[in-house]
């Protein structure tokens, strides 16, 4: 991964038939954890909904996990109770800068250290998370966290 | 006044333009049942739009579209409470047909309030050829003013067929195509060429890419509004796909004001 920088993986796993559990993936899930390697998860792409992922977080509470495509004005019952329990969950916000308030009050509530620029291109336009990000009425300081420095530091602390 | 010449520049430097107003003609207040909308009041839309640079909201209170006791009367509150941003399209659902005939015979009313009427008609489970709906049709027919449409494909309620036997019949009011048949793309571009009474209104299609672009290729571009079903998804967001497209700025104003300012009568 480091030869090729490689600096996080993704999994699709009902999309491509396997459980992503403990019964299948114990000890590679848990040297992922200790390594501190992302591993990102598409609510949208990877099937399985948010049981497979809270029956995941579970089984492994320190993963580094980022969920990705998390849904718009509902998904906040999935991901605050997660924000709430996991240190190292992170959510990837381009249906949060769509949802109107929806970056505002994630912000407020859990601040900006566990979010993720995303945009969902080029299914969805960049221009437009981008702005939503640059205007959202949070401080600036935030919005540097979100566009690049949380990325930077998850990417700096993996151990490949 | 001198117009801005670089719209994309100028709204990512900040946030909105002066001389490119935003009418938003699809927008919604209040709670919404399984889910959390984040600003529900009226209050809290103004301060948005007043920040967003939306110079107004045509909206219609989801009390007044799914809670039949509260009915328009939010409507009326919400557009009293903060007239200077804030209309509201009457809502009209079949299922009470009494109070249709209550709501549009009080129509003029309320003429500081409402812009025209709204159909929810997949949610109300109920076509918009039902009769139990026309006095609402027949008004806005004679006035020719805006009917804005829940319109998605495929639906019994509200597809692209149905939607096409209302506009034969209403050959005079403005019929605004909430969602733009959402999915049936080149139905609703055929509709706009065979009606020249009917619009594309762009909330939960501007945000995939391609469609504006599909639309304004085919049909120009006065012929379709810009909406966000405000308090559901936000403006920022929704300006930025807007200028994602590549249209013109003459295109982005038709859309983002001109058009809207012919549909409601407002000298610019
Ligand atoms: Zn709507």
């Amino acid at each position: 991964m480091q030869r090729d920088r490689i600096v996080a993986l993704r999994a699709f796993p009902a999309h491509h038939n396997y459980l992503l559990n403990r019964v299948v993936f114990g000890k590679f899930l848990d040297e992922v954890t200790e390594r501190r390697i992302p591993l990102l998860i598409s609510l949208e792409k990877a099937g399985g909904g948010w049981s497979a992922i809270y029956e995941l977080l579970a089984e492994f509470p320190n993963l580094t996990c980022v969920l990705c495509d998390i849904g718009d004005w509902n998904s906040d019952r999935y991901t605050w109770p997660l924000l709430e329990t996991y240190p190292n969950v992170f959510l990837e916000t381009n249906l949060l800068t769509r949802e109107d308030g929806g970056i505002e009050e994630t912000v407020a509530r859990y601040g900006a250290g566990h979010l993720l620029f995303g945009s969902n291109f080029p299914e969805r336009y960049l221009e437009a998370a981008a702005l939503a990000i640059l205007q959202a009425d949070i401080p600036a300081a935030d919005k540097k966290k979100i566009a690049s420095a949380n990325l930077e530091s998850l990417i700096q602390g993996a151990q490949l | 006044m001198k117009k801005t010449k670089d719209l994309k520049k100028a709204f990512f430097a900040h946030g909105r333009v002066p001389d490119c107003p935003v009418y938003d003609m699809h927008g919604h207040m209040g709670p919404f049942f399984g889910l959390h909308i984040n600003r529900e009041t009226a209050a809290q839309a103004d301060a948005v739009l007043k920040r967003a640079g939306v110079r107004l909201l045509a909206f219609c209170h989801h009390a007044a579209l799914l809670a039949p006791d509260i009915g328009n009367a939010a409507n009326i509150k919400a557009v009293r409470a903060f007239p200077e941003r804030l209309r509201a399209y009457c809502g009209i659902n079949p299922n009470y047909p009494d109070q249709v005939k209550k709501d549009v015979a009080t129509f003029d009313r309320y003429a500081d309030v409402y812009v025209g009427f709204k159909f929810l008609a997949d949610y109300h489970g109920v076509p918009i050829t039902d009769p139990r709906g026309e006095p609402a049709w027949e008004l806005a027919n004679a006035r020719a003013l805006p009917v804005l449409l829940h319109t998605w494909e495929n639906s019994s309620c509200d597809g692209p067929a149905v939607v096409r036997k209302v506009a034969e019949r209403y050959t005079r009011a403005k019929i605004l195509l909430g969602h733009s048949c959402h999915g049936a793309w080149d139905e609703a571009i055929q509709l706009v060429k065979d009606f020249p009474n009917v619009y594309l209104e762009l909330c939960a299609v501007v945000d995939i890419r391609g469609c504006l672009e599909r639309f304004v290729s085919a049909l120009g571009s006065e012929r379709i509004v810009f909406g966000t079903d405000y308090p559901w998804f936000n403006h920022y967001y929704y300006f930025g796909a807007m200028l994602g497209t590549g249209l013109s700025d003459d295109d982005c104003r038709n859309i983002f004001y001109r058009n809207a300012e012919k549909i409601l009568g407002v000298n610019a």
